[in-house]
């Protein structure tokens, strides 16, 4: 190929290229969007609607008056009707709003001209009047925005602006486009308004089929053209990430554009179909970034979701520079003269009075001479008043009213003709401005006049054509010239410095007063429209407000005004009757002015702004305060973009305090950026990565992750990275003894570690090691750590038996270290952790299944006790033809009686009392060896002593657990037919797991086995039907609780009496065998057949079916007995050994009670005294057991356990 | 002479027979009243036995109680009543003094009775219901 030809294909190609990439932005620009849900309000009319946020939408009905709520999936929720007596027509209203950040609906009402707020429930709260006159009034407003600070934005397309209203209703702006270079406005047709998530506000403009761009202050900043074919738009909604969305009212089409108003989605036509419309009435958007569709004339909502949800930023916008409340007013009954800091200073011309009116009442200055005080200033314990009619200054002294001297009238040079304003200056000076002679004379303070300045004319700059008023600006005097509409400057000395000029856009005004703020600002007050004016540096208005009207707030004649330190603007009004109307004005201070110089990118005024700020940072030292922080984070802007500004403490002082008041406020996006530039800036990229990493995750805001991305990137190429390792935690919990031979492969330490450098790291070992418990330390492996993460490692440890030892909670501490790599390029970092271990005892009820840690088969102790049970029962001539797994078990059972092992509830921390401890319940189970040493325990010691007797014999064993309580089951060898000849119900087995388990109520030592068998089935039948009873099958348990081993000990172990243990035996068979009991019985029986009502036979077969657990039989006779004789004292103290029986101690102590007020009798009060007991009340118990021992000691003396637990 | 004497240790030995199976001969009333005292013997043997609960062979629950009989590892038993035991004896007397009015009483009373020493096997040693086995043999004689 020759080279012509690779030319002529190379441009084909970059051709085809080039259309490809206009094709896919093209086509790229095209966004996906799909029906989610619809919802039809039928017989209703929806006028409008907003969205609530998290909490769905409201739609306003103007056929019933109410608001109907619906939640996201547009499931309609409560409907309120709006109350009659608040005037609201809700044919009336043209918008609704949503004030996210007071929790108010706020509704556009265009007949009365105002906005009715409604709280979130839908009750009306208030109505914010807002018909002003003048430039304020509203001809047809149309569209409602409300930002977070609660101003009101309302699109007036009768007016073709916008108008803006604080949320008390005073009227601050109308924004207008620019006017073009002919000096005329062009055409703005506002249908829509949004907010903008940086607090710009997005207009509709049908006239330039765009999208006006508009500042907060009203300023006009630029257009958005927007792409498509649409007729008439109405309604906007402004997204997260400024794209737009509208409605086509005419053709019904719904249009979504991006930030530069290329259209990304178009749908809708006209129908009533799914995405057709009738009558497209407002658009809202979800949390979700779906957009909801309101048709009035269908009554249906429809919502869209797109490819890029739009997410609406609700009233999320930076708060403004200004602001302004209206706090009061007040009459004054005199002429008004001066509203000074101190009081309010007025004149009575009738009586020559002059009043001061304070905080602590009111003073009275009087001469003959005075006739028309116009002006007056305080100073120096005396008050200056000028006097038009004697043309002089009177200075009385304040405290005591006397008049200490007058002067300025009759001398040729400074004399005084029409003084406007009274200014006390530096160096015991006086500065006058005579209106008259258009001059500003300056005085001493005793009354000698000095010199004047100022040329009368309206040609040259320093000529001041009318003085209207005078205030001290930035340390020289800013004379107002309301004739020329410019603020001259002077010096001190009377040098003309400079004019502000007031190139008001609106055209002719009447500026009559001026005063200055305590941050600098020029505030002026325009009669014509009226308004406030405040100025910056530069003489731009930055802000605003003001208006005529009738509203408490409004104006009718404004004549002066004064600003005071404490930022309060007091306006005099002088209607019929003179008003002061107090303001409360907030204007941006120092470091705010700074910004706003940054961002304009003057140097001058951002240091002269910042002077004071950098000053105080110099001195090596500042609070975390949220103004120093915002001073920090301008300091850093201003040090970015000017080079340099910062010394090196000046920048590690700001560091500190953006670093303190990020770790209190983590959110704060604009701190954090600052903090993470000033350290790129400082050649420490890794820590402004971690400072950015660190940023929480928000939602629509990229700048940290953009930064973030920028930093990483730079330091990747710059190969400087390097591993950095951290321990940032190392948590180890409560450590539980029980537990410690699970911890290796159930690790419970969580070890934090990060690499704080650009580097990854090799993968590397974690020890711990805890000298007192372990032997050596544990290793764990820690896989490699990339740049800039942080890793949580599930750290081993491998205990000695050291750690059983411990019977207390103990702290402890542990050496931890995390290594990476090997030989030179070795990374690594260690700490130590304290940790507390728990008592060898605890247990943590919330891993039930770790109380198999207690169940110590193998422990020699438990292997001796039930080899020598087992071994003196096969001794025994017993012709047992039982299951042998039931025979083993009934065995050890008796051999547990045997050794005088009893049931022993711990009053003060039983099973079902378990101690809260932190986040899990902690409570004490003893070791069988423990239980049998100390030959009593409670629920969970005996049942895991009986457990490792069972387990150590072989017969497979589950711990049951009830609410409250734990006991055993065994497994049966031969199944179910083993047992079918002891006459026993089926349901006293339970199946688990395909086999037939014998469930043994381990407290009731000391009563047969089969009572015990009987009561645990009992207890499973009664919670099984609540889903209550729970299996811990010891096998499975060990897979993942591993046995601990006891340290060896000297203490004896009781071992079970062949004879006590044969006894015991033969009457436990006796027991099982219910067929001979009945054969026994059988005399009883046919006694009773004749004789149906002899009470002493139904008891005494009451009692012997009880002994054996028969409850239902037991408790059948016992009724009939009942019945023969109701109030016999033997049939209750029967009942209530039954309901003792059957673990039901408060039915047994009230029939214990019915059967003492019988007869009063030492059994009686021990049985109460054993039921109270049992049921956990020791005081009651111990009461009971004394009065048994007053009634029959010889009796009590029978029960030296309880002589021992009770007295 | 030596005749004589054989003869006359025979008839001694003959009339030690008669005399012996002297209450067999007794007439029904008197065989009656002998019944009836030996249940009353019965049931005031039954109770002086009255707290001897073991007869039951349900021990445990009285484990404890005064008068103890089998001392259990339980030293926390409840107390029955007093009057909640009935001796089987006296059980079987009222039984058998109901029985007594049939014809058939005899063959019946000693039905009873070899249940009840089946039942009740540490009874069979009991000298009252020997005696009342004898007489219950006889009673049934025409």
């Amino acid at each position: 190929m020759d080279t012509s030809a690779r030319n002529h294909t190379i441009t084909r190609l970059a051709m085809a290229a080039l259309a490809v990439f206009i094709l896919c932005r093209q086509s790229g620009a095209i966004e996906g969007f799909h029906f989610v849900a619809e919802q039809t309000l039928p017989g209703t009319t929806p006028l409008c609607m907003t969205a609530l946020g998290e909490k769905g939408l409201v739609v306003l009905d103007g056929q019933s008056n109410t608001l109907q709520f619906l939640d996201t999936d547009l499931v309609s929720g409560s409907r309120v009707t709006i109350d009659p007596t608040s005037g609201v027509e809700a044919r009336a209203i043209a918008a609704l709003a949503y004030d996210g950040q007071r929790g108010e609906i706020l509704a556009l009402d265009t007949k009365r001209r105002a906005v009715h707020v409604f709280t979130i429930k839908g009750d009306f709260h208030e109505t914010i009047a807002l018909n002003v006159s003048g430039p304020g009034k509203l001809d047809d407003p149309g569209y409602l925005a409300v930002d977070e600070n609660g101003i009101l934005y309302i699109a007036d397309p009768g007016d073709d602006d916008v108008k803006v209203f604080t949320r008390q209703g005073i009227y601050l702006v109308t924004m207008q486009k620019a006017l073009n270079r002919e000096g005329k406005r062009p055409d703005f047709k506002p249908t829509g308004v949004a907010l903008r998530p940086d607090g710009t506000l997005a207009v509709v403009d049908m006239a330039e089929r765009c999208i006006q761009i508009f500042t907060r202050d009203g300023t006009h900043r630029y257009r958005v053209r927007l792409e498509g074919d649409f007729s008439r738009l109405e309604h906007l909604v402004a997204g997260a990430n400024s794209e737009y969305i509208s409605l086509d009212t005419r053709r019904q089409r719904i249009y979504k554009w991006d930030h530069v108003g290329v259209l990304s989605t178009v749908f809708g036509t006209k129908g009533t179909g799914r995405g057709q419309f009738h009558s497209l009435a407002a658009i809202a958007t979800d949390n979700a970034g779906r957009a909801v569709i309101l048709d009035t004339k269908q009554s249906k909502l429809q919502t869209f979701g797109f490819d890029q949800p739009c997410r609406g930023i609700g009233s999320a916008t930076p708060p403004p520079y200004h602001h302004v409340r209206f706090a009061r007013e007040w009459r004054p009954n005199r002429t008004l003269v001066a509203m000074l800091p101190e009081g309010d200073l007025s004149f009575d011309s009738r009586e020559r009075r002059l009043y001061l009116r304070g905080s602590d009442g009111e003073q009275v200055f009087t001469d003959r001479r005075l006739r028309d005080v116009s002006a007056a200033c305080m100073c120096d314990g005396l008050i200056y008043a000028f006097d038009r009619g004697s043309h002089g200054v009177f200075a009385f002294r304040i405290d005591s009213g006397e008049l200490v001297y007058h002067f300025g009238a009759g001398r040729q040079e400074g004399n005084l003709d029409d003084v406007v304003r009274m200014l006390p200056g530096e160096a015991n000076t006086l500065f006058l401005a005579d209106q008259d002679d258009t001059r500003v004379k300056i005085f001493s303070r005793d009354g000698i006049f000095a010199t004047s300045f100022g040329v009368k004319g309206n040609e040259l700059d320093k000529e001041i054509s009318h003085l209207t008023d005078m205030t001290w600006y930035q340390g020289n005097l800013a004379v107002l010239d309301g004739a020329r509409e410019l603020v001259h400057i002077f010096d001190t000395g009377g040098r003309f410095l400079r004019n502000i000029p007031l190139p008001l856009p609106e055209g002719s005004v009447d500026l009559a007063a001026i005063d200055t703020d305590p941050n600098g600002f020029l505030v002026l007050l325009d009669r014509k429209r009226p308004r406030i004016l405040v100025l910056d540096h530069d003489g731009e208005v930055s802000y605003q407000f003001g208006s005529r009207g009738k509203r408490v707030f409004d104006w009718s004649r404004p004549t002066g005004l004064a600003v005071h330190d404490d930022g309060t603007l007091n306006l005099l009004d002088d209607a019929k009757p003179s008003r002061v109307l107090v303001y409360a004005l907030e204007t941006p201070g120092a470091v705010s002015q700074a910004a706003i110089a940054v961002d304009r990118d003057d140097r001058r005024t951002a240091m002269a702004r910042l002077g004071p700020f950098l000053a105080a940072l110099g001195t090596g030292s500042m609070d975390p305060t949220r103004e120093n922080a915002r001073g920090a984070v301008v300091a850093i802007k201003a040090d970015q973009k000017f080079r340099n500004i910062l010394s090196n403490l000046q920048r590690e002082v700001a560091q500190t305090v953006l670093g303190q008041w990020l770790h209190a406020h983590p959110g704060s996006v604009e701190a954090r950026m600052a903090l993470a530039q000033s350290l790129r800036k400082a050649k420490q990229v890794e820590e402004a990565v971690l400072v950015l990493q660190a940023a929480p995750q928000r939602q629509g805001d990229s700048r940290c992750a953009v930064l973030l991305a920028r930093y990483k990137s730079e330091l990747d190429n710059s190969g400087r990275a390097q591993s950095i390792v951290t321990i940032d935690s190392c948590d180890v919990p409560r450590l539980l003894p029980a537990l410690s031979q699970t911890y290796f492969d159930q690790p419970v330490i969580a070890l934090t570690v990060s690499n704080t450098g650009g580097r990854p790291t090799p993968p590397g070992v974690a020890t711990f090691f805890a000298k007192a418990v372990m032997d050596n330390p544990t290793e764990t492996p820690v896989p490699a750590l990339p740049p800039f993460s942080t890793q949580t490692i599930a750290c081993r440890a491998t205990f000695n038996r050291n750690i059983l030892t411990y019977v207390e909670t103990t702290r402890l501490s542990a050496h931890v270290q995390v290594k990476f790599g090997k030989g030179r390029n070795v990374v690594m970092a260690e700490s130590h952790a304290g940790f507390e271990l728990q008592g060898r005892n605890s247990i943590d009820w919330n891993q039930e299944d770790m109380v198999t840690c207690f169940v110590t088969t193998k422990d020699p102790d438990i292997q001796v006790f039930l080899r020598r049970a087992l071994s003196a029962a096969e001794e025994q001539t017993i012709q047992a033809d039982l299951d042998p797994y039931l025979y083993k078990a009934l065995t050890l059972f008796d051999a547990m009686q045997s050794i005088d092992l009893y049931y022993m509830p711990d009053p003060t921390q039983p099973f079902n009392y378990s101690r809260l401890s932190g986040d899990g319940l902690i409570d004490y189970v003893q070791y069988p060896r423990e239980t049998l040493v100390r030959q009593s325990g409670d629920c969970d010691d005996l049942a895991v002593l009986y457990a490792s007797l069972l387990e150590g014999a072989g017969i497979p064993t589950v711990l049951v657990t009830s609410p409250g309580h734990i006991f055993v089951a065994f497994m049966l060898k031969n199944g179910r037919q083993s047992v079918d000849a002891l006459g026993l119900k089926q349901d006293h087995l339970v199946e688990y797991n395909g086999n037939v388990y014998v469930p043994v109520e381990t407290t009731l030592l000391g009563n047969p086995f089969v009572t015990a068998w009987r009561v645990a089935a009992d207890t499973i039948l009664k919670h099984r039907a609540n889903d209550k009873i729970g299996f811990i099958d010891l096998r499975e348990a060990w897979q993942h609780y591993k046995t601990v081993s006891l340290p060896p000990h000297d203490q004896e172990v009781p071992i079970p009496a062949r004879s006590v243990l044969g006894l015991l035996l033969r009457r436990e068979l006796d027991a099982l065998n219910l067929k001979q009991i009945e054969k026994r019985l059988a005399v009883y029986k046919r006694w009773l057949e004749r004789e149906p009502d002899n009470q002493s036979l139904l008891i005494l077969l009451a009692r012997s079916y009880g002994e054996v657990g028969v409850f239902d039989l037991a408790q059948e006779y016992a009724d009939r007995a009942m019945a023969v004789s109701p109030t016999n004292q033997t049939v209750y103290q029967v009942l209530g050994n039954l309901a003792f029986m059957q673990n039901d101690y408060a039915g047994a102590s009230d029939w214990f009670l019915k059967a003492d007020a019988i007869s009063h009798t030492a059994a009686i009060q021990i049985n109460l005294a054993l039921t109270y007991l049992k049921d956990g009340k020791l005081v009651p118990a111990r009461k009971a057991f004394a009065e048994a021992k007053r009634l029959d000691p010889a009796l009590v003396s029978g029960y030296p356990e309880l002589i021992q637990l009770l007295e | 002479m030596k005749t004589r004497i054989i003869v006359a240790v025979m008839m001694a030995l003959c009339l030690q027979v008669v005399a012996a199976e002297k209450p067999a001969i007794r007439p029904k009333s008197k065989q009656k009243a002998a019944l009836k005292t030996l249940l009353d013997s019965l049931k005031t043997k039954g109770k002086q036995t009255r707290k001897t609960r073991h007869i039951l062979s349900l021990p445990v629950a009285s484990a404890g109680a005064r008068g103890g009989e089998v001392r259990t590892a339980n030293r926390f038993a409840l107390l029955w009543p007093e009057g909640s035991h009935i001796s089987p004896l006296t059980a079987l007397s009222v039984n058998l003094e109901a029985a007594g009015g049939g014809s058939t009483a005899g063959a019946d009373m000693r039905t009873q009775l070899t249940d009840f020493v089946e039942v009740f096997p540490e009874f069979r040693k009991e000298p009252l219901l020997e005696d009342l086995n004898v007489l219950l043999t006889h009673l049934d004689r025409p």
